[in-house]
């Protein structure tokens, strides 16, 4: 992956852990059982500070994170990445003690390269190393996808193909195969015309689930798709407001929009790099000089359309310090095809409502979406 | 000359995505011999049974900027097995 050493330099613990040696590592021990953002971040901490500790040395680290459940998918997605990173660019050993417990949202760990970590086979790494960059496999769909990918024209109906059949393998229906296999496609089109970075999809199908509320059964789709990038979801729109000129008509509503909405910036709840998140979902409103729509244009459409579909849901995006909550009642277009991301519909001169916006526990360099779905196992066989 | 043009592309592909691709498909095989006084067939194979908005929006772009949509709605005529592909094209250019 490229720049997934971002998320070093652009996360600073404002205390980090302490770390020495114990049971031959450099050992982090994790006391809490909600594996989420605070602890990746806290991780991220300990490694920086072993690294310049231990820096002459090559002693492994070792994180003992005991009996933990991940808060979601992107959570240990992310983990993976750090660890990849530490293996491959720090050149040292990362060892993983852990009893994980999992959920719909987080089955996929089982398929995770991260349980290679905590194997003690001289080819453990190697294999981390190489399922990391790719697998599709049972009920696990991973593929990393370089910039140089891009020299096919076809890749992105390559991606959409291959998703349709790993979901039809799993006797997925096709509506949801057909949104989802699109979303998929569009995110990873979107990192290559907006950011040029190399993305990250990853994909499980769980097993099935009851409830104990009904006697139905369930089973979730649960997808992240990343980049790392220096460059931020809303970065393209926050130039061309400051700086770009010749805007369209839907644009110039966009600077409108953003002069009625500075009153409620108030760097707690609502940023200014908000705005140019909900900005860049905008239906016909791009970043870029050149393009006609933009990546944002339909994604939420379909996950509407996805959510709609579910039984339970949790969807959202990461970019920077901030995050965006696919809310479904709040993610549909008004009668001029604005997202107002609000209760009122109104992107003209409303902010966007609380259950929408929020902090992201680190700073994610570039933007990560995850996207989970519950479904009802009686809508999954094909028909 | 026919107006109506028979897709090309990849014999092993049943979906169409991208705004490049469909920009470029439009562009080197319907660009200079498009007449946009006549009614319009465009043919789009069989085998595809699902295409993304990104490559409607690529591919109608510059249709649109010549005769709106509303000069698809009437001249346009798309041959498809994907159900409803006209509409879903005209829905995804709005």
């Amino acid at each position: 992956m490229t720049d997934e050493n971002l998320l070093f330099e652009w996360n600073t613990a404002k205390t980090p852990k302490r770390c020495n040696i114990r049971n031959g590592g450099i050992y982090y021990q994790n006391k809490v059982s909600m594996f989420d953002g605070t602890k990746i971040k806290e991780i991220i901490g300990f490694i920086k500070s072993a690294q310049s500790k231990y820096k002459s040395s090559n002693i492994p680290i070792i994180l003992d994170l005991g009996k933990i459940m991940f808060k979601d998918k992107l959570t240990y997605i992310i983990l993976e990445c750090i660890c990849y990173h530490v293996i491959t660019e720090f050149k040292r050993k990362i060892i993983i003690l852990s009893n994980i417990q999992n959920t719909i949202w987080t089955e996929g760990i089982y398929s995770s390269v991260l349980p290679f970590l905590s194997m003690a086979k001289s080819d453990s790494f190697a294999r981390f190393k190489d399922k990391f960059n790719g697998e599709i496999y049972g009920k696990h769909y991973r593929k990393i996808i370089k910039t140089q990918d891009w020299e096919d024209p076809y890749l992105n109906s390559k991606i959409m193909e291959q998703v349709d059949w790993f979901l039809k393998n799993l006797q997925v229906d096709k509506e949801n195969r057909n949104a989802l296999s699109e979303v998929v496609s569009e995110l990873a089109g979107n990192v290559y015309d907006h950011v040029n970075s190399d993305c990250l999809i990853d994909i499980d199908v769980t097993s099935e689930y009851e409830r104990k509320d009904d006697s139905g059964e369930y089973y979730g789709v649960n997808l992240v798709v990343l980049n790392f990038s220096s460059k931020l979801f809303g970065d393209g729109i926050r130039k061309k407001l400051k700086y770009g000129s010749n805007f369209n008509e839907r644009f110039h509503v966009v600077q409108q929009a953003y002069d009625n909405h500075k009153k409620y910036f108030d760097n707690k709840t609502y940023l200014e790099e908000d705005f140019f998140n909900i900005t860049a979902f905008q239906h016909k409103v791009s970043g870029r000089e050149e393009y006609f729509t933009n990546g944002g244009t339909g994604l939420t459409k379909l996950i509407y359309s996805l959510q709609e579909r579910s039984e339970m849901h949790n969807c959202y995006m990461i970019s920077g310090r901030r995050a965006i909550f696919f809310k479904q009642e709040l993610i549909q277009y008004n009668g001029e095809k604005w997202i107002g991301f609000n209760e009122g519909n109104n992107y003209y001169d409303e902010k966007p409502s609380s259950h929408v916006l929020g902090g992201s526990y680190i700073f994610f360099p570039g933007t990560a979406y995850n996207l989970n779905f519950v479904m009802r196992k009686e809508d999954r066989y094909d028909k | 000359m026919t107006n109506e043009f028979v897709l090309d592309f990849d014999k092993a592909l049943t979906k169409l995505s991208g705004f490049k691709l469909g920009k470029d498909m439009f562009d080197e095989q319907i660009g200079q011999n498009i007449d946009y006084q006549k009614n319009i067939t465009i043919v789009i194979p069989d085998r595809v049974d699902l295409i993304g908005s990104s490559f409607i929006q690529g591919f109608f772009e510059t249709i649109v900027n010549q005769i709106g949509i509303s000069g698809i709605e009437q001249k346009i005529k798309v041959v498809s097995s994907v159900p409803n592909a006209k509409q879903m094209i005209i829905d995804n250019l709005n």
